[in-house]
């Protein structure tokens, strides 16, 4: 049974997988999670589903439900188009061998109906069918209500993947659904057409006869054949070469290219940043350290001039160059031989990687200006805070940054992405963040917060006047590690 | 050029690389083969200070390569992907390369130029990432890198790996050339018995990190190394 085969080297895959094996504490805590947040949902389901029809208060509670389904199900199209794709990828070392192309096909098209979005809706169908539809109903109706929605989100999973197959302006196409739900959505505020009931009467049509889920079923088993033809005619090896970007080439920064070397470094380091997926991404996060304050300052819970406010100048400001400056060589590590072996000073090195960092501080802290607007003790704090992570908090990541022997593969995204992170990197989080804050707060127990803010300030003053020094001992400390940083990075993981 | 003595390199207690002395003159190309674990790669790393030896020492033109940078200047090498930066493009890669060294545009131009053959114009103005290229396409952009800013010592390790038939050929006359023009020492390591015949004055055969044949190349020099090969 080779399709019971493939999915077993899934498993194993899955299971072996470097990323799940050495970051196994890491994946148990987030599988706990995971699991309670699973269960939270099945058990909020169920409670609805219980209660529907006092909460919706309508003489006709499963006609209401079925008009959300039927935003639920416009939903799930949008969504699909931006999330799922077809993993036709894992076929790729089996089409070489005498195994049958439709065994294969089956096999992917069952892997993509296993997924998030289909979970989804079997926790939302399956509690309803049990305490509403078969209320009042014989109970091989509810099954029979059950099969019909789960045929309609298959059929709605295989449409998408034979869509994103077959166009390839998926954004747009994506984009032009979405439109179109605004407007039906918009339509039916206004009251002109309502798209949820004109699909919700065709729901209920299908409790009043049965026999009419005969049709979604046929819809479904056309989709999958359709999908199947489709691939059949079109699964070839090179259908399958990981697509080739076409990249905008970025162009340089002028005026780095007139600074002789530091500027080639800082620009490949931006170049880094900007051309790799996983620290792009990382990028695309990046409004939210800036915006972290938002949690805080607007519910008027915390004091604004204490050592909450500290953290989250030390943290608005620093944030961004925290992860530059962390994996500062790590992101390096696929050619870090090359940086070697190039007549590159490792002082050099470690300067151009302080300038960015130092750069990024600044930016950030300007940004983060407007947040004068929850008082001048929030500016003052800011300001004294942004001086601390420049004088100390960015030699002092780039320190330990020479500690760091995993390489960061860059090829993958963020989410969820422990690859080339370990415990270590967690801790260092702790004195950054909290460093500052306990040379603040005894200032302000003892009555003297203005005495906290110029102590930040002066040790940030400190650190920018020892800065040669530092980068000093960063980079003797970086030629002495080198090898041991080499080692580690040449490990691909 | 290169002074090696009493290098020694161990992994978990094994010893991997013993070499008592080996002396490479200037102007002389250096053939290394040997199977695989007989520590080839092992020995271009301790040469490029990419690796702690265990003891002895490594002195590129009387340099000792641990601890300084002097030689860096003067020495070109390609070993494997960890010397190129993927997410650039070749353009920018060279520009990066070349500034390292101390090139100005025009010199950066001017090699690229002289690079044209070489290329065949797979490499430049494709307008795509290092990283979408063939293997033996970003081969070639790293031993061209090797190649940049005037070398005194360029190392490769098995270069002609995924080179086309031509391009292996375009590496042997590139070689030749520079060796004959500007005498520039070569060391060079392959598994094809032929091209490092054809392009190195002397090879030397290592066994389980040891030198177990010294050879100057001759008439005879591959049948010599087809019958220490053979099985």
């Amino acid at each position: 049974m080779i399709f019971f085969t493939l999915l077993l080297h899934q498993w194993k895959q899955a299971r072996r997988s470097p990323i799940w094996q050495k970051n196994l504490a890491v994946n148990l805590i987030m599988g706990f999670f995971f699991m309670i947040i699973f269960l939270e949902f099945v058990i909020l389901s169920i409670f609805l589903a219980d209660k529907w029809h006092e909460i919706t208060d309508s003489d006709a509670p499963v006609s209401f439900f079925h008009q959300i389904l039927a935003w639920y199900f416009a939903a799930m199209v949008s969504f699909r188009f931006f999330m799922q794709k077809l993993a036709a990828i894992e076929a790729r070392p089996y089409l070489h061998l005498p195994v049958r192309k439709s065994s294969l096909i089956h096999y992917l098209l069952f892997r993509s109906s296993i997924n998030f979005f289909n979970l989804l809706t079997i926790i939302v169908i399956v509690p309803f069918s049990i305490f509403q539809v078969a209320y009042g109903r014989p109970s091989y109706h509810a099954i029979i209500w059950v099969v019909g929605m789960l045929s309609l989100d298959l059929t709605i999973n295989f449409i998408v993947l034979y869509f994103k197959k077959q166009l390839a302006a998926n954004v747009k196409v994506a984009m032009t659904f979405i439109a179109f739900i605004v407007l039906s959505a918009l339509t039916e505020y206004l009251g002109w057409f309502s798209f949820s009931k004109f699909i919700a009467s065709g729901f209920d049509l299908m409790l009043a006869w049965p026999a009419l889920v005969l049709l979604p079923i046929l819809v479904l088993a056309f989709t999958y054949l359709l999908n199947f033809k489709f691939l059949q005619k079109g699964m070839y090896l090179e259908a399958y070469q990981p697509k080739s970007e076409r990249h905008a080439l970025t162009g340089n920064i002028r005026y780095l290219d007139k600074i002789g070397l530091m500027g080639q470094l800082i620009s490949m380091d931006i170049k880094l940043q900007m051309r790799n997926k996983r620290t792009k991404s990382m990028l695309m996060m990046a409004p939210l350290f800036l915006l972290y304050g938002l949690f805080f300052y607007p519910s008027g819970q915390y004091d604004t001039d204490g050592g909450f406010a500290v953290f989250v100048g030390v943290f608005t400001s620093s944030g961004i160059a925290i992860n530059l400056l962390q994996y500062a060589f790590a992101y390096e590590g696929s050619f870090f031989d090359l940086l070697n072996t190039l007549s590159i000073r490792k002082s050099d090195l470690v300067k151009a990687k302080m300038l960015l960092g130092s750069s990024v501080v600044i930016v950030s802290y300007l940004v983060t200006i407007p947040y004068i607007y929850f008082g001048m003790d929030v500016f003052i704090i800011h300001s004294a805070s942004a001086l601390f992570s420049l004088g100390l908090i960015v030699p002092g990541l780039l320190f330990f940054a020479t500690y760091n022997k995993k390489t960061m593969v860059l090829s993958r995204g963020t989410a969820f992405n422990y690859q080339g992170v370990g415990a270590v990197h967690f801790m260092v989080m702790i004195p950054v963040l909290v460093l500052p804050v306990m040379i603040y707060l005894p200032f302000k127990w003892f009555g003297n917060p203005m005495g906290g803010v110029i102590a930040l300030g002066a040790f940030g003053l400190l650190g920018l006047i020892l800065r040669n020094w530092f980068i000093k001992i960063i980079s003797s400390n970086l030629a002495e590690r080198k090898y041991v940083m080499a080692e580690g990075f040449r490990q691909k993981e | 050029m290169i002074q090696i003595n009493n290098l020694q390199k161990e992994y978990a207690g094994i010893t991997v690389l013993n070499i008592e002395t080996l002396t490479i003159p200037a102007g002389e190309s250096f053939g290394l083969v040997g199977n695989n674990g007989a520590g080839k790669t092992t020995l271009f790393r301790l040469l490029l200070d990419l690796l702690q030896a265990k003891q002895g020492s490594v002195q590129l033109n009387n340099i000792p390569v641990v601890g300084h940078d002097d030689w860096k200047s003067f020495t070109g090498s390609f070993l494997d992907q960890g010397f190129l930066i993927d997410f650039l493009s070749p353009e920018e890669f060279f520009d990066f390369t070349g500034k390292t060294k101390g090139m100005t545009r025009d010199e950066i131009n001017h090699f690229l130029d002289e690079m044209d053959e070489f290329f065949n114009g797979e490499i430049l103005g494709k307008k795509k990432l290092i990283r979408n290229f063939s293997m033996g396409n970003q081969q070639k952009i790293g031993i061209a890198a090797a190649f940049m800013g005037n070398p005194a010592l360029i190392v490769l390790d098995e270069p002609f790996n995924s080179l086309d038939p031509s391009t292996q050929i375009r590496l042997k006359q590139l070689i030749k050339q520079k060796k004959t023009n500007s005498s520039v020492t070569f060391m060079i390591s392959s598994h094809d018995l032929n091209h490092i015949a054809e392009v190195c004055d002397r090879i030397v055969i290592l066994e389980n990190g040891s030198i177990v044949h010294d050879l100057q190349t001759g008439t005879d020099t591959l049948a010599s190394l087809e019958s220490y090969f053979a099985v």
